[in-house]
Formats: C-alpha cells, sequence, structure tokens
C-alpha cells in the first residue's frame, strides 16, 4: 500500500512545475526575461515540432522556432502583446515565419500558400488544421472507448496549452509515470487508429 | 537506433520530447544529413501535431455539447415552468372571472348573515325569556 502512495502521489516539484507556468506567463507580459527563458525553454520544443510536421527541416525548424520567440518578445516590449496563450501563439508565429521565409526562397509556394491565411488567425489551434472530419471522427470514435481518466489526461497533454506530464500528473492527481504511461497507450491507439485510415 | 537509420521509437521519442540533451542532438545531427529519417521525422511530428488537433477539437466538441445539453434543459425548465403556470393561470382566472370582488364580501355577508341569525335567535331567546319571565309575575 505504501509502495502505491508513493507511485500515485504528485512530488513537490510536480506541484512548483503546475504554479509556475501562469506565473511565468504573467511575468513575461511584464517583461521579465527569465520568465521569457522559462516558457521558452517549455515551449520551444513544439514550435520546433509544429514545423516538422510542416515539412521544414530541423536545422531550419529550429532557427525559424528561434526567431519566433525573438519577435514575441518584441511585441511585448513594443506593447503589442496583451495575451499570450502558448504554445499556440508561438506556432502561429513560427508556422508565418516559415511561410514568409518560403516566399522568400522561392519554394513550396503551392504548398504554403493556402495554409496562409488560417496562419494569421490567432485562435489556438486554428493555426494546424492538418486533419479532415473523417480522420478526426475516427480519433473520437478511438478516444470514446478511452476511459474517462484516460481521455482527461490526453486532452490536457495534448489539448489547449499542452501541459507536460508532470502538469497533467498535478492535475489530475496521478504520479508523473503513470501519466507517461496512459498517454502512450491512448497515442497507440490513436496511431493504430489514424494510420490505418490512411490505408 | 541502428547504425544507418534511425529506429521509430527514437523517433517518435524525439517528438514527444522524451530524449536528453544529448539524445536529441543525436536524433537533429543524423536527420540533418538523412532524407529518409527526415521524412519519417516529419510523419511523426505530423501525428504528434494530428493529436493536438483531436484534443483541441474534442474538448471544443464537449463543450459545445454541454452548452447545447445545459440550453436544452433550460428549455425543459422553462418549458415546464410555463406549463404548470398555465395549469394553474386558467382556474385563478376562472375564480376571478366568476366573482372578482364578491367572494369575499360573500362570506362576509354570509359570516354577518350567521352572526345576524345569532344574534337574532339570541335577541328572539331574551324576548321569549322576558316574556315568560312577564307571564310568570303575571
Amino acid at each position: 500500500m505504501a509502495s502505491q502512495a508513493l507511485f500515485l502521489a504528485p512530488v513537490a516539484s510536480e506541484l512548483a512545475s503546475a504554479a509556475t507556468s501562469e506565473e511565468d506567463t504573467d511575468r513575461a507580459l511584464r517583461g521579465d526575461m527569465v520568465a521569457w527563458n522559462a516558457l521558452i525553454a517549455k515551449y520551444n520544443h513544439r514550435v520546433v515540432v509544429a514545423l516538422l510536421a510542416r515539412g521544414v527541416a530541423i536545422d531550419r525548424a529550429k532557427d525559424v522556432a528561434q526567431d519566433s520567440w525573438i519577435r514575441l518578445i518584441e511585441q511585448q516590449r513594443a506593447g503589442n502583446l496583451r495575451e499570450l496563450k502558448l504554445p499556440a501563439l508561438a506556432v502561429t508565429q513560427a508556422i508565418f515565419l516559415s511561410i514568409d521565409a518560403a516566399r522568400r526562397d522561392g519554394r513550396e509556394r503551392a504548398t504554403h500558400d493556402d495554409e496562409a491565411e488560417h496562419v494569421v488567425d490567432p485562435c489556438p489551434g486554428a493555426d494546424l488544421r492538418m486533419m479532415s472530419e473523417e480522420r478526426f471522427a475516427i480519433a473520437e470514435r478511438v478516444l470514446s472507448k478511452c476511459a474517462p481518466s484516460a481521455r482527461k489526461v490526453f486532452d490536457l497533454a495534448y489539448g489547449g496549452e499542452g501541459l507536460s506530464h508532470a502538469d497533467v500528473a498535478v492535475r489530475v492527481g496521478l504520479s508523473t509515470q503513470r501519466v507517461r504511461q496512459i498517454v502512450c497507450e491512448v497515442r497507440k491507439l490513436l496511431r493504430a487508429a489514424l494510420e490505418g485510415g490512411d490505408r | 537506433m541502428t547504425g544507418e537509420h534511425l529506429v521509430s521509437s527514437a523517433l517518435e521519442a524525439y517528438v514527444v520530447g522524451e530524449l536528453d540533451a544529448e539524445m536529441s542532438a543525436l536524433v537533429e545531427s543524423h536527420v540533418a544529413v538523412c532524407t529518409g529519417c527526415a521524412g519519417r521525422l516529419a510523419g511523426e511530428a505530423r501525428l504528434e501535431v494530428a493529436f493536438a488537433e483531436v484534443a483541441d477539437r474534442s474538448v471544443a466538441h464537449r463543450e459545445r455539447s454541454i452548452t447545447r445539453r445545459s440550453s436544452f434543459a433550460a428549455g425543459v425548465a422553462i418549458a415546464m415552468a410555463a406549463s404548470v403556470m398555465l395549469f394553474l393561470a386558467p382556474r385563478g382566472r376562472a375564480d376571478e372571472t366568476a366573482s372578482p370582488a364578491t367572494a369575499p364580501s360573500v362570506a362576509f355577508e354570509r359570516h354577518t348573515l350567521v352572526e345576524a341569525d345569532a344574534s337574532t335567535a339570541s335577541a328572539q331567546i331574551e324576548g321569549s325569556r322576558d316574556a315568560a319571565m312577564k307571564l310568570g309575575r303575571d
């Protein structure tokens, strides 16, 4: 029993991690560079992955991600940033920059031109519409078969701000290890369903 | 990782962000020179982005259905309240239309009538008692 309790209880560092996220956002909006660095450390990888998903090469993706953070900081300093919805805003900025760069290079016009309209929409999620309704229905069916707790973990890990496994663990009262396990299981189910749908 | 290409689990771990800095650097340096693995990494990244989209849309979808369900519940509650009012209202109105202001006065009149009857009766008793006493005296 004691080992089970130890396994499920969130540790102090996990609790601290969840508390700092919103604080960092507020402080970043006030121009605190330490907070900006913390947010970049937390979300930069998601920005890079979003660019990789759009076929941007790894080196370029990392550069563009870096540029997008610089742009956001500049926007904040100029007083143009009233709210900071991350990682969606950084992803949107990065995709915009990558399209801009591709246009300048005269590459991939046909692929990205259609997406440009979506990129200027600042709504979270509107920047990465890559799924058809059919595939979404397949994914929904898979998720509806999952336990509510597993679904909640998946939504927290992937939806909205995209919490880290440690932050999800704090929200749902499980250990980080258990959250990782649940995310892995749901991913496996979704992958099988979505890749099966592709065939 | 194999000698020539990255294994799928390494690509997946990279995309999920579970690799440490050293392993991430290894994946990145390989993918930078291997178009095959770069393509597979892009595929993994697309899947990751799709998962995020599924979560976003599914949350939004559920929020919409919760709103729809609450609107439906509110509608049902309003309809029930309205039907209860309609059920009760005609009765009240019928009474009111039958005798809008007379009902209380009728009751009052009845009450006074009873009182009058009682006083009349007691007066009659008193009267008959006086008469009997008179007769007795006489």
